[in-house]
């Protein structure tokens, strides 16, 4: 019998990723946009609520608050640790909730562009300069994930998110899912290899992890955090280790990073080489913003 | 546009030669730079030669102490190695 190429939990998250596409489709159909954007969050976060670890709740209509009356934007949901810290205030479907017992926060876009790349940053900017009173469940402050249904032009999405956290590391997203497109996330190099790294501060690599499975490495990735080093990654990764062996990412090299936040000029010229990505790849429109700046020679990592 | 292999596994302390652990790490050790020197190891196996860590290359180059059995307020543990200096082949 020949060796299947995509194991059953890829296919299942694969089907999960069209099913959200349908959805997102059909919702599209509403024309009041305000039940139009509920829906779609209410499509996605039903699917967390459904396949994440039971440890976390995936609560909606959330502000965070801290100990000095300090409160965060509203986010879309958040990984919340119910069995042991209290909720601070509730009313019909918001809710206040302690900075210490969250997890993690998530936001969802129906498309990924500039104006919603710059709402997470200003989200996470805020929830991530928060002060902690004591130990959290998680990393306090708590890490911020993104979701989005679709994306015009990912490589400048990518492009974007890779400026942003390079101009205030430590208050960056970790990560934004772009459904059936991939993954914009913080890592760090280690030997010749990319490893996730959670917490954002100065040093990571932006790296985008292009194709179908970005679902499963999104629903992995929260499960983590849910999961707060409960053990079972390594076991869960067995179930998707087509998807989780092979992976690879690309980034941006350090010298361009350098150069293109250095001043706003220079980074919109890099910036234009991604506008009208036509047919080409993502490594000729990298090169053309290379070349754009004055950046021929690659100095690979 | 540089591309790498995106490693979901975890940091470990084990010392693999061959496919076998022959050794671990008090704590996890970033590595960066041409030496790595481990406050201490437990040692299961042989430590000669080329060994891999976390994705690393690393050859032993010296050790202060060599104890069979080392008793502290961490507990009892042995053979132990203290102060194991490796150079970081890459």
């Amino acid at each position: 019998m020949a060796p299947v190429a995509v194991g059953n939990t890829q296919q299942w998250l694969r089907l999960y990723s069209e099913n959200l596409a349908n959805s997102y489709r059909a919702s599209g159909l509403i024309q009041h946009c305000v039940t139009k954007g509920e829906t779609r969050e209410g499509q996605v976060l039903g699917f967390l609520e459904q396949l994440l670890p039971k440890r976390a709740a995936v609560e909606r209509n959330v502000v965070i608050a801290d100990s000095q009356d300090v409160q965060s934007p509203k986010f879309d949901a958040v990984l919340l640790d119910r069995l042991y810290w209290p909720r601070l205030f509730q009313q019909d479907d918001t809710a206040v909730v302690m900075l210490e017992s969250v997890l993690a926060a998530i936001e969802v876009k129906s498309m990924l562009n500039t104006a919603e790349i710059k709402d997470v940053f200003q989200k996470s900017a805020a929830l991530r300069g928060m002060k902690c009173a004591g130990k959290g469940s998680g990393p306090c402050p708590p890490v911020v994930s993104a979701f989005a249904y679709t994306c015009d032009n990912l490589l400048l999405a990518f492009f974007d998110f890779a400026c942003e956290y390079t101009l205030a590391p430590a208050l960056s997203p970790t990560i934004i899912c772009v459904l059936n497109e991939g993954l914009l996330r913080l890592c760090r190099l280690d030997g010749r290899s990319l490893v996730p790294e959670d917490v954002p501060s100065a040093g990571l690599i932006p790296a985008a992890l292009l194709g179908p499975d970005a679902l499963f490495v999104f629903v992995y990735t929260l499960s983590s955090w849910a999961s707060v080093g409960g053990g079972s990654l390594g076991v869960y990764r067995a179930y998707g280790r087509e998807v989780f062996g092979a992976a690879t990412a690309v980034c941006f090299d350090e010298d361009y990073l350098s150069a293109v936040v250095k001043n706003s000029d220079i980074r919109q010229r890099a910036r234009g080489a991604y506008l009208r990505p036509g047919k080409a790849t993502f490594e000729e429109l990298y090169e053309a913003s290379r070349n754009s700046i004055g950046l021929s020679e690659r100095a690979s990592r | 546009m540089p591309e790498a292999p995106l490693s979901f596994k975890p940091q470990s302390t084990d010392i693999v030669k061959s496919g076998t652990v022959v050794g671990l790490t008090d704590r996890v050790y970033d590595i960066s730079g041409s030496e790595v020197i481990f406050d201490e190891v437990l040692v299961r196996g042989d430590l000669s030669g080329d060994l891999e860590y976390n994705g690393h290359t690393i050859r032993v180059l010296r050790v202060d102490t060599v104890a069979g059995l080392l008793v502290d307020g961490r507990g009892a543990r042995g053979p132990v190695w203290t102060g194991v200096v490796c150079e970081v082949i890459h």
